[in-house]
């Protein structure tokens, strides 16, 4: 009985696959740039304190030398995704230098202070909710406040919105 | 002797420059070109809105997946495009961000 020759079995989709296989990184890198693909996708669900600290000194220090050495090891092609997730997780850092923090001073700005009333009150908390409606165009940057303001207690420093639709009356 | 007189003759790009004349050098170039005007105008205009369609696209997951691998393609095709497209990609996903953070946040 003869034995029929091996036959392997080429072209196709097989040589794809091949090609394919042969040109894929490690799994481990696969693993890292799967990740990377996470955490930029799911960039606005990263906990603040994650933020906090890649905003800190020691943050942007350890953010730009692994940035740099996954550059050097990995290529930069997951060097510029990395640099990516870490760009999008330092810019949704909360600036806490930033007057915007509170949607209300807690102090009135100079000439004005707080009544006795005011005081007694406490803090006012912010009268609207943002809803990324306030850009730095809204930010109130003079001293005066209105009557209704000043009835209130409130110290606005932004506006959510500065335009007012309205229609004609109608039957 | 010719032959460094001819190479001196005709100068040629920087590799980071040079486009190939065929069809995927020249749509190499024209990508970098619309690219870079879309960053000029985007990060010049103060105000500039994204579409309507692109802020209600951000909230779903697999449109960010979906430009991650844009990316991913792009810097795989053409490191020049890529770098760009990751340019753009980092000013969405970043103006997205600030968009849908409360204030309070900020």
């Amino acid at each position: 009985m003869s034995q029929l020759p091996q036959v392997v079995q080429q072209g196709g989709v097989v040589d794809s696959i091949h090609m394919m296989m042969s040109r894929l990184d490690s799994p481990a890198m696969l693993i890292y740039g799967f990740l990377l693909i996470l955490v930029i996708v799911y960039s606005p669900v990263i906990p603040t304190e994650a933020r906090v600290f890649a905003d800190s000194f020691l943050g942007r220090v350890f953010g730009v030398a692994i940035v740099y050495g996954i550059t050097e090891t990995l290529g930069w092609v997951y060097g510029l995704l990395t640099a990516l997730a870490f760009l999008l997780i330092l810019n949704g850092a909360p600036r806490y230098g930033n007057p915007l923090m509170e949607g209300f001073r807690e102090e009135p700005m100079e000439p004005y202070s707080k009544t006795d009333e005011e005081k007694a009150r406490g803090p006012v908390k912010e009268g609207f909710t943002a809803g990324g409606a306030v850009t730095a165009k809204n930010v109130v940057t003079h001293n005066r406040r209105w009557f209704v303001e000043e009835v209130l207690g409130e110290c606005p420093t932004a506006i959510e919105s500065d335009r007012v639709t309205t229609q004609a009356v109608q039957d | 002797m010719l032959s460094y007189q001819l190479e001196m003759r005709t100068p040629e790009w920087p590799s980071f420059l040079s486009f190939h004349g065929n069809v995927d050098g020249v749509s190499r170039a024209v990508l970098v070109l619309l690219i870079a005007l879309l960053i000029v105008n985007y990060s010049t205009l103060f105000e500039e809105e994204y579409t309507r369609k692109l802020i209600d696209l951000y909230r779903y997951p697999w449109w960010r997946v979906l430009l991650v691998l844009l990316v991913i393609s792009s810097v795989m095709w053409c490191p020049r495009v890529g770098i760009l497209v990751t340019l753009v990609m980092f000013f969405y996903l970043s103006d997205m961000n600030t968009l849908l953070t409360p204030m309070t946040d900020l």
